[in-house]
Order: C-alpha cells, then structure tokens, then sequence
C-alpha cells in the first residue's frame, strides 16, 4: 500500500475550516425559523443540535458535521470526524441511534482503500457509540471531507442545551484545549510525535462518559467545545441562557505544550476570527496572559463537554468525570446573573 | 533594516516569523515584514496592537509594508 497523507490536500482542517462566525451570523439572519410546536430547540439559540417531539416521551435530537482531515491517516482521520458528529447529541443529553455517512472524496487521486479506511474509522467510532449507520452520500471533490448526520433520541423533559446555565452554576470543561494550535504547529514542524498521538486521542475520545454523567447529575446546561473554541461556545451559552459567564484562565486543561507552541506565535488564523466575534461582548481582563486568551480562542476539533453544573453537585461531577476516563476534566469558570456583558475573562 | 519576508505564507508562519525576530531585535530598533496576504495582514497587526507593540504600515500593489519598532 501507498504512504497515503491526507494532510497534503488540506489548507484548514477539522473545526478551523468552519465558515467564520459573525459571516454566518450575517447570512442566517435573513432566514424565517419554521414555526412548529413540536420544534423544541432550532438554530435561534445556537445550540449544538436540533431538537423535535414526537410525542410526550420522545424527541429526536438531529445533527450533522463534516470537515477536511485534520490528521494523516485516512482510518483515524474517519475515527475523529465521526467522533466529533456524534458529540452534538451528547451535548445534548441524547443518545444517538442511527447516522449516515457524508462523505467527498477525490476518487482519481486517492486510491478506493483510503476512502474505505475513512468510513472503517468512522463505523468503529459509530459502534463504540452505539450508532448504526444506515446509508450515506459521497461526492467527487478534491478536498477530502467526512462526517455524520447523526439522530439521536431524548425524552422531551431531559434536554440538555446551551440555554439551561444558570447564575451560581460552575463550568467544567471535560477534555484539555488546543487541537487547533497543535494541528497548526504539526504543519510547520513545530510538535512532536508524542505531542500529535495525544492530540488524536483527544480526538477520538467519545463524549458519551461526559454524556452519562450529566444525565446521572440531572445537568440543564451544556454544549461542546468545537469551532468557535471555548470562548465562542462560552459566549453562545451565556446568551442563550441570558447569564453572563466568568472564565478563569490559568484553569484551562491543556493538551501538552499548548502553552509553549502558542508562545512561539503559533496562533492559527481561525483563533483571530472567534475573538474577533466574541469581543463586543466579552470583558478581557487588563493584564490577561496573551498566550491564554488565544489558547481560549482556538478552534477545537472533537472539543470536550462544557458543563453548566450547580455548585453543589461540582467536586462530585468532577470526581466522576474524573474516574470514567476523562482525568483532565475541570472547573474553568462560573454563571452570574446578566452582567454588563455575557463574558468575562480573567487570569 | 531587516526585513522578513512572509509573503505566500499563512497564518501563523507571519507571527511565528515576526515574533522570532523580535526577540533577536535590540529594544528600539526596527524592522520590516512583508505580506502579501490580507488575513496574514490583519491578524498580524491585531497581535502587535494587542501586545502594545508599536508599527506603522503601508500597502502598495497588495503588499503590505509593517515596520515595527521593538518596545524599550
């Protein structure tokens, strides 16, 4: 078999090749929402998924997510990406039942065995979820792209969603920041070997455990941390739950050398656009760490759970998250009520 | 003056270049970079705006010009 390396097709992978934020704020506006009853969370809130009852004990959670690799390997390539369309209906509270396959592949250029090891990662990643893929589309594209339509079933009362944070609930982030930074810094030579196997399994990592233990705790409020990075999501919550958010930086879990490999400049363009879209509401602190507020702002690919948990229920939640396979879990910040602004972030 | 030449390149090679050099600059000197990329231009100049980091800049047949002059 040929040496095949997706990266060479790519110019932005994963979650940094999402179209920019306040342009796609600026297109959707012009759009009526649908107006059905049965509609239970649309696009209005921003939230990870949609939602629609099918009767008193059923809705569907619905959600689709596609991307350019963000890795070599076309079987681990598919392993995140489908990683990462499921997360939506964890963040949801759902448990996702069936999928379809997206997928655009340049068939003249690749050979079929790289097409096929992309949907073997992603049907081993579906499995350990749960999910039964039942069919799919593919496209002849030049980039590569692959991901889900994922549904997921949740009982009307259990949804989890972006607007359920409320004023004196902590914020724990289940999986450490910086895919993005570290998938720019592979790019330029600037990570190690080690430092990109821990980044995939970040990847990889399904947010089902993160999921259960939400539902366990009776959590109102989440979402996941992908694109927009955890500043651009934290933001989203605090809007669609009318609160303002206070994130504390030195707290960040941080995928190893983050830190470092930011501070050589390595701050991926998509990092510029998410903080060019949460400023005008955000309070950036006087003398916040630069490399911390860019860490704040990158683009995460498969991010983790940000969780809305009443404080009391915390150091449990934490403990949990802690003991099911997700050591990195921690408490990054806190709900007020609506301040000034929806962000504050300090040090 | 020095010049560090970035143009074709993308984020982040422009930064990472420029703050290479920076650190190699003694404090009250100058140099240049060039770009030739807009995205490249404006998040370069938003990061030495956020750094308090002074530069002037001028843009000619799409090439932007930064100088930037090392803080004392």
């Amino acid at each position: 078999m040929t040496n095949i390396d997706l990266l060479q097709m790519v110019e932005s992978g994963g979650c940094s090749a999402k179209i920019p934020a306040v342009q796609l704020d600026e297109i959707l506006r012009y759009f009526p929402l649908p107006d059905d009853p049965d509609i239970l969370i649309n696009i209005d809130t921003h939230d990870d998924a949609g939602v629609y009852r099918v009767n008193d004990e059923l809705a569907l959670v619905f959600t689709t997510d596609f991307f350019p690799p963000v890795c070599s390997d076309p079987y681990e390539f598919g392993q995140i990406a489908a990683a990462n369309s499921v997360s939506d209906i964890y963040a949801m509270g759902g448990k996702p039942v069936i999928a379809l396959n997206i997928m655009m592949f340049p068939i003249a250029k690749l050979p079929a065995e790289a097409y096929r090891d992309i949907l073997k990662g992603g049907a081993d990643i579906a499995s350990l979820a749960g999910v039964s893929i039942i069919g799919g589309h593919s496209i002849d594209d030049h980039t590569p792209k692959y991901g889900l339509a994922v549904v997921g079933y949740v009982h009307p009362r259990k949804i989890i969603s972006n607007a359920g944070a409320r004023p004196g609930d902590i914020l724990i982030l289940t999986k450490p920041l910086g895919t993005g930074i570290i998938l720019a810094g592979q790019r330029l030579g600037l990570t190690s070997e080690d430092e990109i196997d821990e980044v995939k399994s970040v990847m990889k990592h399904l947010n089902k455990s993160g999921a259960d233990i939400m539902n366990k705790y009776c959590i109102k409020g989440a979402t996941d941390i992908t694109g927009f990075g955890l500043a651009g999501h934290a933001l989203k919550m605090a809007r669609a739950s009318d609160v303002s958010i206070t994130l504390n930086l030195k707290s960040l879990p941080l995928i190893s050398n983050t830190y470092s490999i930011t501070d050589l400049g390595c701050i991926p363009g998509a990092s510029f656009r998410n903080l060019e879209y949460v400023e005008n509401d955000t309070f950036f602190d006087d003398d916040l760490d630069y490399n911390l507020k860019m860490i704040a702002c990158d683009s995460q690919t498969s991010g983790g759970l940000l969780m809305a948990v009443p404080q009391e229920k915390s150091d449990e939640v934490i403990s949990e998250l802690h003991k099911n396979g997700l050591e990195e879990s921690s408490k990054v910040g806190f709900v007020t009520g609506k301040r000034e602004r929806y962000l504050y972030v300090n040090n | 003056m020095q010049t560090v030449d970035v143009r074709g390149q993308k984020c982040p090679v422009p930064i990472i270049e420029t703050k290479k050099t920076l650190g190699m600059t003694e404090a009250g000197a100058s140099f240049k970079v060039l770009t030739d990329r807009q995205p490249s231009f404006n998040n370069l100049t938003r990061f030495l705006k956020d750094n308090k980091i002074q530069f002037s800049s001028a843009e000619s047949d799409g090439v932007w010009t930064i100088t930037i002059t090392k803080n004392t």
